[in-house]
């Protein structure tokens, strides 16, 4: 019995995966294909939300259409081929590595290389070592005794 | 370390700054849109799409044909839903008056019934107007939402788009100066 009741709770939860049924593929392999691509394509009214994520008028119609491509036979790039020649490198949420987006891509690399030129610099100009400290005086020796208790009372 | 180079030093923090506050002043342009994406039709064909007429409107739906031969051919994308368009629509009402533009509608997901009440109440600035029900001309033309209004020349070629309802300020000192452009009739 319990067993029936756990099976029948976890039908309730199936519904929570899907976008909407009425919008899925009935082929499994294309219907996954079609939703890895929804994770990379940016839903153009959303702040940095991709298109599998939001329940925006457009991008229920961008997933209709790019399931309607899966089905007529495109792939991946022609599929994304057309959503940039519509919207540019806009609605990809990863930018593409071209020689528009070079700096954009490298700074992080650039920015270590800068501080690994500084932290090298600062360096080597550090004075070698602290020269061997002098040895106390007389004067000193004698504070330094008391202070630490030696001193003959 | 060589004089020169700390003297080099000295001067980056000002450097970094000045270079900082250029940034910051042309970004305080007003005429910047940090929401505008730019669109890639801009220069390029405008895409070849045939849509349906609205049902009891009485215009043709929007042939590929219709997207050439005109000076200037202004194509809005509008929904009667959209409050935007409600304030735009005076300004494409001007816009018909102007001498070798041609108008064309697309009505964006929107109910035919309430497409034609809106434009018997503010009057009918298009020659066709076609009929988007899902929303695929919308992705055709790279819309985020309506209105937006395209701008093409004779050949069909996108040459300005507009983001958002025109206001009488922006179809004064942008949006007419730039149809004359793209017409060729400039004054």
């Amino acid at each position: 019995m319990r067993l029936i009741l756990l099976l029948a709770l976890s039908l309730l939860t199936a519904s929570a995966w899907a976008i909407d049924d009425r919008e899925r593929l009935s082929d499994p392999a294309l219907e996954e294909r079609a939703r890895a691509l929804f994770k990379d394509v940016r839903c153009v009214v959303c702040q940095n939300q991709s298109i599998d994520d939001s329940e925006a008028q457009i991008a229920k119609d961008m997933r209709v259409i790019i399931r309607e491509q899966f089905q007529e036979g495109k792939d991946e790039t022609q599929i994304l081929g057309f959503l940039t020649a519509r919207y540019g490198d806009y609605v990809l949420l990863e930018p593409p590595f071209r020689a528009g987006t070079l700096l954009l891509w490298l700074s992080p690399l650039i920015v270590l290389l800068a501080g690994g030129a500084v932290a090298w610099v600062a360096l080597r100009n550090r004075p070698a070592t602290t020269a061997a400290a002098a040895p106390l005086s007389a004067e000193e020796q004698a504070r330094f005794d008391k202070l630490m208790g030696s001193d003959p009372k | 370390m060589r004089k020169g180079t700390k003297g080099l030093l000295f001067l980056l923090p000002s450097l970094i700054f000045v270079a900082a506050a250029v940034g910051f002043f042309l970004g305080l342009d007003p005429d910047r849109d940090p929401r505008a994406i730019p669109s890639p039709l801009v220069d390029h064909q405008a895409p070849e799409i045939s849509l349906p007429a609205v049902e009891g409107l009485g215009l043709p739906g929007i042939e590929p044909a219709m997207l050439k031969g005109a000076p200037v051919t202004v194509v809005n994308l509008w929904a009667s839903w959209c409050a935007p368009c409600r304030i735009e629509h005076p300004q494409l009402m001007d816009l018909a008056e102007e001498p070798g533009v041609r108008m064309l509608g697309i009505d964006y997901r929107d109910q035919p019934a309430a497409a034609v009440r809106f434009l018997k109440e503010l009057g009918n600035p298009f020659e066709a107007v076609g009929f988007d029900q899902e929303g695929r001309a919308g992705i055709d033309w790279g819309i985020t939402g309506v209105p937006e209004t395209f701008f093409l020349d004779s050949e069909g070629r996108v040459r300005h788009r507009h983001t958002g309802p025109i206001d009488a300020d922006t179809l004064k000192n942008n949006i007419l100066p730039r149809v004359r452009e793209i017409g060729g009739l400039t004054g």
